[in-house]
């Protein structure tokens, strides 16, 4: 009793440090992404003054906007000054929007979580039951399909897709609509037929943003299903007489998922790319388009922003995965 | 510790699966493709005999392509000789010249045509040849940055596993800070701070793909470092760096060949999306994904100009992407398939 007891305190307090610790790392890590992707931009050739301003003002009209701006500064001084604010949440004034960064930013945000949240159930869902799928079925010619399958949904490049789902469903067949995510005097619908035409404007990017990134999920899934169904407890649930669909997917799944929770991290950066070229593609106002955009117009706030917050969501996505691996895993806390 | 069972589920391993062999055959042959490209590609990649008549023809369109005596070209859906003239249909109208005026002329008609098999682009360039030279493109750039990135990541992940604690701690943190971005964001920030050429494209590629390598590198060499043989060279008194690339570094090829020959896949699709989004090598190269992009605007009128190259992509990432999955099969089925990289 009381060594259970002791037991469990230890187990919380490696828990307690590992959070300290990687939370430590995910910090460093930070800045360290912040950091390069402010000399980077600085690096580059060509001078947004070049972008943003009137070609046609004065040299002294811009040294001015250059002051205001603060690019006269040395790189460093503007680094430093750079960092101090956006620690205090002011990321500076977008040259090509003439607004604080942070205000177009908060403006996109939405719009692209709006695109993840309808894309990741359906990448999940679709990855895991594909996965769950070949495993069931390991080294059978259903499972060379789905693996072949899901190979292909991985190897597509998502911008084709993308084009070729317009081309099909937009243009071809006018089921949905090519792009945007409202339609021309969306404001004014009651807001039944506005959440319709938001679905109608989410079903292409959502479903080609889904697609592209199952195929990695499902060939994940089959994999460590199968690492799973050749264990002990699996043996022993089959003998017990349970049926193979609970064996499947109440026991075996059930283990198969921690791995899953770790990598979603990792699948974090791609599901952000993919954003960017799906926005992109179907011109939805997003955080991806914003940097794409931002880097076309060399538009440095901008820019630095949506990099600092995917760095920041990225981080922090691989940190809760680490954490909630550790949590449901007691055997990776004493790693 | 004896061996745990081998899974049930995995059945026999022996056998050589049919996605290894379909996976290298269709790498192999898209390699030769490419080599072969001038001459397996019916016409020049950048010709535009007459952008009018030539552009958005569907696939499988063939043309009669009059060359004048000025050395000018006219493509014509129909030819025919009439007295002492060259009549021809082009552009919806029907037009004649002197025989004196027509510089390729045969006794029923002209001698050169053209065939757009896959059809033609808004130049009226042959879609057909403009893939073939672009999967030189896309296959030297992603085989070069390839070869960039696995030795970066082995430098990289075997001064982490052998410098020591901080050394490790350093380009680990640095590693997981490179990581962090999404792949594409770095790559087109990368693009956008050089100028476009196929060797900066390919350092760019590189420079996004050398951390998973690394970390793979790093952690094979620490697994090998604790093995007897290692530890008998060490008391056998060789040098550290003897040791490395005697003992340490042949033993930890497999897994990074496997891992290397997944990894390409991923590059061939960054760099499409850069050539895509406008931070390729530029026109008039052919490049897959600058292809996609061109047939962009014209989504409605003329599929193919971007069905065809997106398709050339998808098969060339599958191909190398079945080719990976069965050598890590056949030699490594240790490895985890899928998204950590």
């Amino acid at each position: 009793m009381a060594n259970d007891a002791a037991e469990g305190r230890r187990d919380r307090s490696t828990l307690g440090s590992l959070v300290l610790r990687r939370g430590a790392a995910a910090l460093v890590v930070l800045a360290l992404v912040l950091t390069a992707t402010f000399f980077l931009l600085h690096l580059a050739p060509g001078d947004p003054l070049q972008i943003v301003a009137d070609p046609r003002i004065s040299v002294e009209q811009r040294d001015r906007l250059r002051r205001l701006y603060g690019l006269d500064r040395p790189p460093l001084e503007q680094y430093l000054a750079w960092m101090a604010a956006a620690a205090r949440g002011d990321w500076g004034i977008s040259y090509l929007h003439q607004r604080p960064a942070a205000r177009v930013l908060a403006e996109a945000l939405p719009n692209t979580l709006v695109l993840a949240a309808a894309a990741l159930p359906l990448q999940y869902g679709l990855g895991i039951w594909l996965g769950v799928a070949a495993a069931r079925r390991a080294r059978q010619r259903a499972d060379h399909l789905i693996r072949a399958g899901s190979l292909l949904l991985y190897s597509l490049p998502i911008f084709w897709l993308g084009l070729m789902a317009i081309l099909l469903l937009a243009v071809r067949w006018p089921i949905f609509p090519a792009g945007h995510m409202w339609s021309v005097g969306a404001e004014e619908l009651s807001w039944p037929r506005r959440a319709l035409d938001l679905l109608r404007h989410l079903a292409l990017p959502a479903g080609v943003l889904a697609l592209s990134t199952a195929g990695g999920i499902a060939r994940f899934v089959r994999n460590a299903l199968l690492e799973t169904l050749g264990e002990d407890y699996i043996r022993a649930a089959r003998a017990r007489g349970l049926g193979e669909p609970r064996v499947v997917w109440r026991h075996a799944l059930r283990n198969a998922l921690p791995p899953l929770l770790q990598v979603f991290g990792l699948q974090l950066t791609q599901l952000l790319s993919g954003a960017l070229v799906v926005e992109v593609v179907f011109a939805w106002p997003g955080l991806g388009r914003l940097a794409y955009e931002g880097i076309l117009g060399r538009d440095y706030p901008v820019v630095l922003a949506t990099t600092a917050l995917a760095g920041i969501a990225v981080v922090a996505g691989s940190l809760a995965a680490d954490l909630l691996h550790a949590a449901a895993d007691p055997r990776v806390r004493r790693a | 510790m004896p061996d745990p069972p081998p899974p049930p589920a995995a059945g026999p391993r022996r056998r050589r699966g049919p996605l290894l062999v379909a996976g290298t055959g269709l790498a192999a042959l898209l390699v030769l493709a490419a080599l072969a490209a001038p001459l397996l590609a019916p016409y020049d990649p950048n010709e535009q005999l007459d952008a009018a008549a030539g552009r958005h023809r569907p696939p499988g369109t063939r043309l009669a392509a009059v060359r004048l005596t000025d050395g000018r070209w006219r493509l014509a859906d129909r030819v025919e000789r009439v007295g002492g003239g060259l009549r021809y249909e082009r552009l919806g109208r029907i037009e004649t010249l002197p025989d004196a005026a027509v510089a390729n002329l045969t006794a029923d008609g002209v001698a050169d045509r053209r065939f757009f098999l896959l059809g033609s682009d808004r130049f009226g360039r042959d879609l057909l040849s403009r893939v073939l030279y672009g999967a030189r493109v896309s296959l030297l750039v992603g085989g070069l940055a390839l070869a960039l990135a696995v030795t970066l990541g082995i430098a990289v992940g075997g001064a982490a596993a052998l410098g020591g604690p901080l050394v490790d701690a350093v380009l680990m943190r640095a590693v997981d800070a490179m990581l962090a971005f999404p792949t594409l964001l770095l790559a087109l920030a990368l693009a956008a701070l050089t100028r476009a050429s196929a060797w900066t494209l390919v350092a760019v590629l590189a420079a996004t793909g050398w951390m998973g390598v690394s970390r793979l590198v790093r952690a094979e060499l620490l697994g090998l470092e604790r093995r007897e043989f290692v530890l008998a060279a060490r008391a056998a008194g060789q040098r550290r760096l003897a040791i490395f690339f005697r003992h340490l570094l042949p033993n930890a090829l497999t897994p990074v060949t496997v891992d290397a020959s997944l990894r390409i896949g991923d590059l061939i699709l960054v760099e499409a999306a850069l050539s895509f989004l406008g931070f390729g090598l530029q026109p008039p190269t052919p490049s897959w994904g600058g292809m996609v992009a061109d047939g962009r605007d014209a989504l409605g009128v003329a599929w193919w100009v971007s069905a065809f190259p997106g398709a050339a992509i998808a098969l060339a990432v599958l191909a190398f992407n079945l080719l990976g999955d069965g050598l890590r099969d056949a030699l490594d089925p240790r490895l985890r398939s899928g998204i950590e990289r």
